[in-house]
C-alpha cells in the first residue's frame, strides 16, 4: 500500500555532481566566466550566515570532524559592506557552506578558508544559495527568497531548467507556487510569519481566493492556519459540486434495495459484480460453477505441457481465477463462510 | 446473524493488506448493483486545491444547492465522505482500478488517525485517479458501448439518434469525455496476451494484481490526462488487519466502536481480520 514519501531538499544529490552544470548555468545567466573570486583566510566574526535562526543545528559529528581536521571545502562568500575584500572592515555574506560556518563556529574555529567572489552577481548569490545541498525544513524561507530573486532579476529560468539542473521537480513546482503569491502574503512567509504549511496550502487557493487572502493582509489581518483552512473548505466544497450531483442522481436511479440482509440494511447499497444465480450444483444436469471450476483445473496443467496450448493455457488460467472467486464470493458456499467466521470477528 | 459485503482479500495491484491497517470497504453482493452504476461519466475534474496522493480524506458532505452541511434523516448528524487517491504507481491506468474493484470490491487503506466514528452507511468513497480525464476527447473517435446509456456518448447512442458517427469529432453537441473510452485507449503493448482476430480490434488481457482482465485498443494514443474521481462507492464496511498476535489497531478500533454507539443503526459495521 502507498506511504507517505519523504519530504525532499530541493537539490538531489551532492553539489559535487552538478559542477559541470553549473557553469552551463552560469553562461545561461550571462555569466561567461566564473565571476572574480579569490581565496582567503577570513575570521568568522566578519561572516554573516543568512537565515542562521532558522537553520538547523550542525550535527555534532561535524563540529567534532571541523575540530579534527578544519574545512575540506572552502565555503563561497560575497562582500556584504567594505570596499574590497581586503578592506580590514568588510563582512562577507555566506552563500554557500551556512551550516559548515556554523559548525565552525562551534568548534571554536577563529578564521577559515573561503572562496571570496566579488560582489553584483545577485543570480550567482541566489543560485549558489540553492545549491546548498544541507538545507533542511527550516530553512524553505531562504529557498523561496532565492528563486524569488531568479525570477525577480528576469533570468527568465523555467522550472524545466532547473530541473535539468539537478533539482527536484515536485519540491520545485510547490516552491514556485509559493513564490508567485501576492506580494503582501509572500513579504509575510519571508518575515517568518507564516509556516511552511499554511504557506503550501494558500498556494492550492485558486487565484481569485489568493488576491482575498492578500487583500485581507492589507487590511492588517494576521494569516493563520484557521483563516486559510477555512478559505480553502469552501473553495474545495464548490469544486465537489458536481461529484455530489452526480451521486445524488446516481442513488435516485437505483432500484429499491432489497430486503435481504446482504443489501446492507437497506439503505447503502454493495457492489454487485457476481452473478445472481445462487452457485449450487444444478439439478437440470448443467454444470455448476464449482464443477467447471474442478474440471478446468484437471486441464490447466496439461496446457503448459503442450506447446500448441499454451494460448489456451493462458485463457483457462483467467477462467479459474474468476470462478474461484465467484465460488469464493458466494454467501451460499458453506465452506467459505465457515472457513471465515472461524477467523473472524465482526462487530455489526 | 446479520452480515454486510466484505472486499476478497485476494493479491490488488497494490499489493496485500498490511497488519495493523485499517481499510474502508465496498463489498461485493449479488443483491447490489453492476459497477457502472458507480461510476462518474464523464469523469469529474478534482476540485482546485485538493490534496490526496497519500491522504485519504474525511469530508462533510454539503449541499449542493445550498451550500449547508447534509444532514443524515435517521441520526440528525451531519454526513462525511472519503476522498480517496489512486497512485498511478500501483495502477498505472485509472481501468486497472475499476476492473479490480469489479471483480474484488474496493479497498483502500485510511489513516488510523481519521475520526473514523463519523463515518456512517450514508457514507461513500470519492476515488480519483490521475490519469482519468482524456483531456483531447473531442479528438478520438466514440467508444463502441457507453455503458451508462448517456446520449452522444458512444456509437450507439449516434445510431440511435440518427447522426454521422464518423463526423462525431467535429459535432460540438457530442457529449463526454465518456469513462468508457478509457478502455480504447489502453495500449496493446501493455497487455500481457494479444490475441488477433480478424476483422476486429485485438483481444488484449491485461493482469493487475492478481485480476485478469480484456480490452480491445482502437490503436488511439493519448499524451494529455488532467486528474478526476472516477467512482463513487457505498462503504459496505471496514476491516481491521490483525498483527501477527490477533491484535488490531486499537485507535482505530476504538473510534469505530464509538461510531456504532452514537450512530446507531446507520453505523458502519467492522471486523477484524488475518487478511
Amino acid at each position: 500500500m502507498p506511504r507517505k514519501p519523504k519530504q525532499q531538499s530541493l537539490l538531489e544529490g551532492d553539489v559535487q555532481q552538478v559542477d559541470e552544470k553549473l557553469l552551463a548555468l552560469l553562461q545561461r545567466l550571462g555569466i561567461t566566466a566564473l565571476p572574480p573570486h579569490e581565496t582567503m583566510l577570513l575570521p568568522l566574526e566578519r561572516m554573516v550566515v543568512p537565515g542562521a535562526a532558522l537553520l538547523t543545528r550542525p550535527a555534532a559529528r561535524l563540529v567534532k570532524s571541523i575540530q579534527k581536521v578544519g574545512l575540506l571545502q572552502a565555503p563561497a562568500l560575497v562582500l556584504l559592506s567594505g570596499t574590497t575584500p581586503h578592506d580590514p572592515e568588510a563582512t562577507f555574506e555566506v552563500v554557500l557552506g551556512r551550516r559548515r560556518i556554523l559548525a565552525a563556529r562551534m568548534a571554536g574555529l577563529s578564521v577559515v578558508k573561503c572562496e571570496v567572489y566579488a560582489s553584483g552577481t545577485p543570480q550567482l548569490g541566489a543560485l549558489l544559495g540553492l545549491i546548498e545541498n544541507e538545507q533542511r525544513s527550516a530553512a524553505w524561507i531562504k529557498e523561496i527568497e532565492d528563486l524569488r530573486r531568479l525570477i525577480d532579476e528576469g533570468v527568465g529560468m523555467t522550472p524545466g531548467d532547473l530541473a535539468d539542473f539537478g533539482f527536484h521537480r515536485g519540491t520545485l513546482a510547490e516552491r514556485l507556487k509559493i513564490v508567485r503569491l501576492p506580494h503582501p502574503i509572500l513579504t509575510s512567509i519571508l518575515a517568518g510569519k507564516v509556516s511552511q504549511e499554511v504557506a503550501k496550502r494558500i498556494a492550492r487557493l485558486s487565484p481569485a481566493q489568493q488576491e482575498q487572502v492578500a487583500q485581507r493582509v492589507r487590511e492588517g489581518e494576521d494569516i493563520t492556519a484557521n483563516l486559510i483552512t477555512g478559505v480553502l473548505r469552501v473553495q474545495i466544497n464548490t469544486g465537489l459540486v458536481p461529484a455530489q450531483t452526480a451521486l445524488a442522481q446516481a442513488w435516485a436511479q437505483l432500484p429499491e434495495p432489497s430486503a435481504h440482509p446482504m443489501a446492507g440494511n437497506g439503505h447503502t447499497i454493495p457492489v454487485a459484480t457476481v452473478g445472481v444465480t445462487p452457485l449450487v450444483d444444478a439439478s437440470d444436469g448443467a454444470l455448476s460453477p464449482a464443477q467447471v471450476l474442478a474440471i478446468l483445473e484437471r486441464f490447466e496443467p496439461q496446457t503448459s505441457a503442450n506447446p500448441a496450448l499454451s494460448r489456451v493455457g493462458i485463457l483457462a488460467r483467467v477462467l479459474i481465477k474468476e470462478l474461484q472467486i465467484a465460488v469464493r464470493a458466494s454467501p451460499l458456499t458453506p465452506t467459505s463462510t465457515t472457513e471465515t467466521q472461524e477467523r473472524e470477528v465482526t462487530h455489526v | 446473524m446479520f452480515d454486510f459485503p466484505r472486499a476478497i482479500p485476494d493479491e490488488r495491484g497494490c499489493g496485500d493488506r498490511e497488519p495493523g491497517g485499517v481499510y474502508a470497504e465496498s463489498g461485493l453482493s449479488p443483491y447490489g448493483s453492476p459497477l457502472e452504476y458507480f461510476l462518474f461519466d464523464p469523469p469529474l475534474p478534482l476540485p482546485a486545491g485538493v490534496d490526496l496522493v497519500n491522504k485519504p480524506q474525511l469530508w462533510q458532505r454539503v449541499d449542493p444547492a445550498s451550500g449547508e452541511p447534509v444532514l443524515d434523516g435517521e441520526t440528525g448528524r451531519p454526513v462525511y465522505d472519503l476522498l480517496i487517491h489512486i497512485g498511478a504507481e500501483h495502477y498505472p491506468h485509472a481501468i486497472d482500478y475499476i476492473e479490480e474493484t469489479r471483480r474484488l470490491g474496493a479497498s483502500r487503506r485510511l489513516n488510523a488517525n481519521l475520526d473514523l466514528s463519523l463515518l456512517t452507511r450514508r457514507s461513500r468513497m470519492l476515488l480519483a485517479h490521475p490519469k482519468a480525464i482524456i483531456v483531447p476527447w473531442r479528438d478520438l473517435t466514440l467508444p463502441e458501448w457507453c455503458y451508462k446509456r448517456l446520449p452522444r456518448h458512444d456509437l450507439a447512442s449516434y445510431a440511435l439518434l440518427g447522426l454521422d458517427a464518423a463526423a462525431a469529432q467535429t459535432d460540438e453537441a457530442r457529449m463526454g469525455p465518456c469513462i468508457f473510452k478509457l478502455w480504447d485507449v489502453l495500449k496493446g503493448d501493455e497487455a500481457m496476451e494479444v490475441f488477433e482476430q480478424e476483422g476486429q480490434r485485438p483481444l488484449c488481457l491485461r493482469k493487475i494484481g492478481s485480476t485478469i482482465y480484456e480490452y480491445r485498443p482502437t490503436g488511439e494514443e493519448v499524451k494529455d490526462w488532467e486528474p478526476g474521481f472516477i467512482l463513487g462507492l457505498p462503504i459496505t464496511g471496514i476491516a481491521l488487519i490483525q498483527y501477527a498476535d490477533g491484535t488490531v489497531n486499537e485507535k482505530a478500533k476504538a473510534k469505530l466502536l464509538v461510531g456504532m454507539t452514537q450512530n446507531e443503526d446507520m453505523a458502519l459495521p467492522f471486523y477484524e481480520t488475518d487478511k
